[in-house]
């Protein structure tokens, strides 16, 4: 149990420092893999299919290391939501950039449905983190279809992700209404991806309306749909 | 839309990891690049940004076991060149903790690059910089020819104009209408803003807005609710010890630098302007610490400056003479920092005479006897040398060094003179004004008459509890004087008499009292006046 201050501050300075390790030596895997993709490419061979694993891994990796990141950011120290008026095409642009190789390599298209001046308000590291680990999961059950798509319907943001899988399962459907049902401290939380999904849409708030998230199977290609709504 | 120009342009990237340079570069080559500078180091950085001017630095916040970080390069770059809006400076980085970030938010640079990033990432980050730096180009360029009119037209234009940068273009246009003071119009913008959302930038320039306009309640008000609500908002206490600057009430502007050095500890800058505030307000302790700290986290910037080192070594003093609590680590860290100055700096001769009399005053402060007589006999064989270049810092250094090494006479002698010889630089004499026990400079003489009428009126219309933070604040502010120190001591007796008791106030009257008593010889006018409060506190003194 951390007990005091400065378990406290040690623990921030070891979890802060290793955080930053870790990126820093993933940062050189996941050049060196692009070096290699892209060599290989060139050379027609089929090194890069056999790569697409690691590369799924090493996404899911970090995607995990921003999410820890922003959860220590939220609870452990006093940074808060810091809501900008943002470009909502960059931040969805920068996900799917994120992560171009992993959807090459899978056979994956994917496009974005929202122009380029659409703006609206929230904090762009924690809606980035949100979607950047949404895609990673879609990219490995999406057939051959990602769309992102962004839309304002009545002072509200919709981003939403559609794929042509097999669609979420039925416990995943229903976790964002348990997660509005308020849980007691120490129940387990299911769906843990989702539920920090859950989690940073609600940290979003304007006079009196919170974001949330909600899923269903009836994307435009057959498959999941994951939507976000932001005040 | 793509940004076009990359073959022309000239970037410099900086990091102590060749592996990365190697796949930048590639990833730059990519894109077109052609003219690539690669830094291995901040000082190899700094020395290419000698020459013409870059386009893009690309510059990784850890520079490994160099001892800049990529924030103290962008520090020095902005520094050394006026114009800042051709240089898009990416601070590349995997840092995560508060510090760092808090610290970001200082310098901002024009964009950030996470770890880990790839080709496209790099590829969008610069592309969007670089637009934007071109869609911006005409109003920087009116802004650099001073056509500040034209500036406001042509950014007027762009944010009507739904783009890739409205949202910038908004920003950008209320800053100079702040410029311009158009604050109707600023004002006009700001509120249509917040009446969607209370963004944070929007809330900190109507508080510029207010604050220029003369409103200072109104700003006040807005700031510390903007702190209340986001306290890392570090330009809202900026504005506000601004304001508090701006009226003179100091001891206000102390309390929010020391919270806002509280909460972004790194910023050399904040450091040493709670040092000054302290200082002025004669609270030497927090003076010390901020100065301290001030060199501490100025070790590689490029404010860094001596005069912080010697004002570390004056307020530690000080605060050694003023305190009998443990200063021995604050000391030993002062003496350690004071005795890196002339290595760092270089030699002058006012500042080497200043050191060792400041060091002597140390030493005296932790009762090392020989080391502090040593220490003022050097200085004063360099006194004999230079007489005719010192300055009047060196002189009161001098006559603190004296007067601490316990010859009191020669000190005041000493001061007297001072005084005779800059009787016609104000400066000089506000300089020596705190040393004295009663001011000479006109503007320090006003004051304390001002502060007098002021403290004498709430006595006479019996606001005793008013009259007494006014003289106890003036104490403070000139704690030689024994005027402004007896109708203190005067001001608490009235309180006393009037029945409230309290407060104890009976030790602040004791050490007043004894103090002046030693001061001043019987017969002075002010010798009158301290026995007649002498014996109305001895009668009052049950009381306390």
């Amino acid at each position: 149990m951390i007990n005091d201050d400065r378990m406290f501050s040690e623990f921030s300075e070891f979890f802060t420092v290793g955080i930053a390790d870790m990126k820093n030596s993933l940062n050189i895997i996941m050049n060196t893999m692009e070096d290699v993709i892209l060599k290989s490419r060139l050379e027609q061979s089929d090194q890069s299919e056999r790569l697409s694993s690691v590369q799924y891994e090493s996404a899911r990796l970090g995607g995990e290391l921003n999410k820890l990141h922003s959860i220590y950011r939220l609870c452990c120290s006093d940074l808060q939501v810091n809501v900008e008026e943002e470009y909502v095409r960059e931040t969805l642009e920068a996900q799917i950039n994120n992560n171009y190789l992993l959807f090459e390599t899978r056979g994956i298209e994917v496009e974005i449905e929202c122009e380029e001046d659409v703006v609206w308000f929230f904090d762009q590291d924690l809606i980035g983190c949100v979607f950047n680990t949404i895609i990673i999961s879609v990219a490995r059950y999406a057939r051959s279809k990602l769309l992102l798509s962004a839309s304002i319907k009545d002072k509200m943001l919709f981003l939403e992700v559609s794929d042509d899988g097999e669609g979420y399962p039925e416990d995943m459907i229903n976790a964002p209404s348990i997660f509005e049902g308020a849980h007691q401290a120490g129940d387990k939380i299911k769906n843990l991806g989702l539920y920090y999904a859950w989690k940073i849409a609600s940290c979003h708030e304007h006079n009196g309306i919170r974001g949330s998230i909600s899923l269903s199977n009836d994307s435009k290609f057959g498959g999941g749909r994951f939507a976000l709504s932001l005040p | 839309m793509a940004y076009e120009n990359y073959s022309q342009l000239r970037v410099l990237v900086v990091d102590d990891f060749m592996q990365f340079l190697t796949s930048i570069k590639r990833m730059l080559e990519e894109l077109g690049v052609v003219k690539i500078d690669i830094a291995l180091s901040s000082s190899q950085a700094l020395q290419f940004c000698d020459g013409p001017a870059y386009d893009v630095v690309l510059c990784d916040y850890n520079l490994g076991d160099d001892v800049k970080n990529g924030l103290h390069v962008l520090e020095a770059i902005r520094e050394k060149r006026a114009i800042r809006h051709h240089t898009m400076f990416v601070l590349v980085t995997a840092e995560t903790s508060k510090e760092v970030v808090l610290a970001t938010y200082d310098e901002e640079p024009d964009a950030y690059l996470t770890k880990p990033f790839n080709y496209k990432m790099l590829y969008q980050r610069l592309n969007r910089i670089l637009l934007r730096r071109d869609e911006m180009k005409p109003v920087f360029s009116a802004l650099e020819k001073n056509e500040l009119k034209q500036a406001i037209q042509c950014c007027e234009k762009k944010s009507e104009m739904t783009g890739r940068f409205q949202v910038d273009f908004k920003k950008l246009l209320c800053d100079l209408y702040l410029k311009n003071k158009n604050y109707d119009l600023a004002e006009m913008l700001l509120k249509k803003v917040l009446d969607e959302r209370p963004l944070d930038w929007a809330k900190i320039s109507y508080a510029r807005v207010k604050v220029a306009l003369g409103e200072f309640e109104v700003a006040t008000d807005n700031l510390k609710d903007l702190i209340r609500s986001n306290k890392f908002c570090l330009q809202a206490y900026d504005i506000l010890i601004d304001v508090y600057e701006a009226t003179g009430e100091t001891e206000k502007k102390q309390k929010i630098l020391k919270e806002v050095t509280d909460v972004s500890p790194l910023s050399i800058l904040r450091q040493k302007r709670l040092g000054e505030v302290a200082q002025v307000n004669n609270d030497m302790g927090t003076a010390a610490t901020a100065y301290l700290r001030c060199v501490q986290v100025g070790k590689h910037s490029c404010h860094k400056a001596p005069e912080d080192y010697m004002e570390l070594g004056r307020t530690t003093a000080a605060m050694l003479a003023e305190s009998n609590g443990d200063m021995e680590r604050h000391s030993q860290k002062t003496l350690e920092a004071l005795s890196g100055v002339s290595s760092q700096f270089g030699s002058d001769s006012n500042r080497d005479t200043q050191l060792l009399l400041v060091q002597s005053r140390i030493y005296s402060g932790l009762k090392n006897e020989t080391k502090s007589v040593s220490m003022l006999k050097k200085a004063e064989e360099l006194i004999r040398q230079n007489s005719d270049i010192l300055d009047v810092k060196t002189k009161l250094d001098w006559a603190q060094a004296i007067s601490s090494n316990g010859e009191k006479e020669r000190a005041d002698k000493l001061l007297r003179e001072l005084v005779m010889e800059y009787q016609d630089d104000e400066k000089a004499l506000s300089e020596i004004d705190k040393h004295l026990a009663e001011p000479k400079s006109k503007a320090n003489r006003m004051k304390i008459a001002s502060i007098n009428r002021e403290g004498v009126g709430f006595y006479n219309d019996k606001k005793y509890a008013e009259s007494i933070n006014l003289f106890k604040y003036a104490a403070r502010l000139f704690p030689k004087h024994v005027g402004i120190r007896l109708n203190l001591v005067q001001a608490i007796l009235g309180d006393l008499e009037a029945g409230d008791r309290t407060l104890d106030r009976r030790g602040l009257c004791l050490e007043i009292l004894n103090s002046v008593s030693e001061e001043i010889p019987d017969s002075d006018r002010q010798g009158v006046r301290y026995a007649h409060l002498r014996d109305k506190f001895d009668k009052l003194e049950r009381l306390f």
